[in-house]
């Protein structure tokens, strides 16, 4: 199930990515811990449903204004400030959790998405290294991005 | 006639995108008024000639649901065409809303879906004069 889900995160992401913002990504064969050499900004929502848990995503910060300009339209030299850049950090998270959900929950299965949260690099080591020591083990997708690498972590757990 | 558009989304960079979708969709705008939750939407919607309400759903404050309900019990925008852009993707809350008027489209949108969207509810389509509509997705 995890291997299933980190192929639908890889492809839910890169689908994502290339249509919000026309940023194209590139499956990244490099060593996960090779990200945290770079300084890195992350972004985690909590969704609740059929099943629970949270959907981590870790990012270049160098990818961000890209990010930003290409989702607004801007000309490629003019960076948005760095509100708007966190801003759609989250909405791009947003999008991809809420396409994620109904791929693994079914189209009938009725998810509470809670509110994308940005969170410093130092916390989101620490969940990082949470989830893949979770007994159920999380799904990963990780990304080569033309400004850096995006990695993304999927923890779920059924309720109830 | 200039169509006057209300958004309702809590990320202004959506809302940016949104705003600029539409524009790229050819349609002759009016004013466009934005509002970050479902209440700030409600207050802007009565204080302003509103022709068309283009809403998320998950907001704080005040969700776009609760939004739309409020509007449908009120005699003065009961009658609102409302566009939902959303990232829901259950097919039972995406049909509630539907069951209540609105149209529904999913994150993320193509300006073509807009301009299809907005001429269904509204039958108001491109002027001649307006930007192409083949942009991509958002």
């Amino acid at each position: 199930m995890t291997q299933e889900h980190s192929e639908l995160l890889r492809e839910i992401a890169g689908e994502t990515l290339e249509q919000l913002a026309f940023i194209f990504s590139y499956p990244d064969e490099m060593d996960p811990e090779a990200i945290w050499k770079e300084t890195t900004t992350g972004c985690r929502v909590a969704f609740n449903g059929p099943q629970q848990g949270e959907l981590l995503l870790n990012i270049s910060t160098a990818a961000l204004p890209e990010l930003a300009s290409n989702m607004l339209g801007l000309d490629e030299d003019d960076a948005p400030p760095e509100d708007q850049q966190l801003d759609a950090l989250r909405e791009a998270l947003n999008v991809i959790c809420g396409n994620l959900l109904p791929r693994i929950g079914g189209v009938d299965a009725v998810f509470d998405i809670q509110a994308p949260e940005i969170i410093d690099a130092d916390a989101a080591r620490g969940l990082v290294k949470e989830y893949l020591n979770a007994p159920q083990g999380c799904a990963s997708a990780l990304l080569s991005l033309d400004d850096g690498e995006c990695q993304l972590y999927l923890r779920t757990e059924n309720s109830g | 006639m200039p169509l006057n558009v209300l958004i309702v989304d809590d990320s202004s960079v959506m809302r940016a995108m949104i705003i600029k979708t539409i524009r790229m969709s050819g349609l002759d705008l009016g004013d466009i008024y934005q509002a970050g939750n479902g209440q700030e939407g409600l207050d802007a919607a009565r204080g302003n000639w509103v022709d068309l309400v283009v809403a998320d759903i998950n907001m704080p404050v005040m969700n776009g649901e609760e939004m739309i309900d409020q509007m449908k019990a009120d005699p003065e925008l009961s009658d609102l065409p409302t566009i939902v852009i959303s990232t829901e993707g259950s097919a039972t809350r995406i049909e509630r809303l539907e069951r209540k008027g609105v149209k529904f489209i999913h994150k993320p949108f193509t300006p073509e879906i807009i301009r299809d969207s907005i001429h269904a509810l509204t039958g108001i389509g491109p002027t001649e004069t307006g930007e192409s509509d083949d942009a991509g997705t958002f």
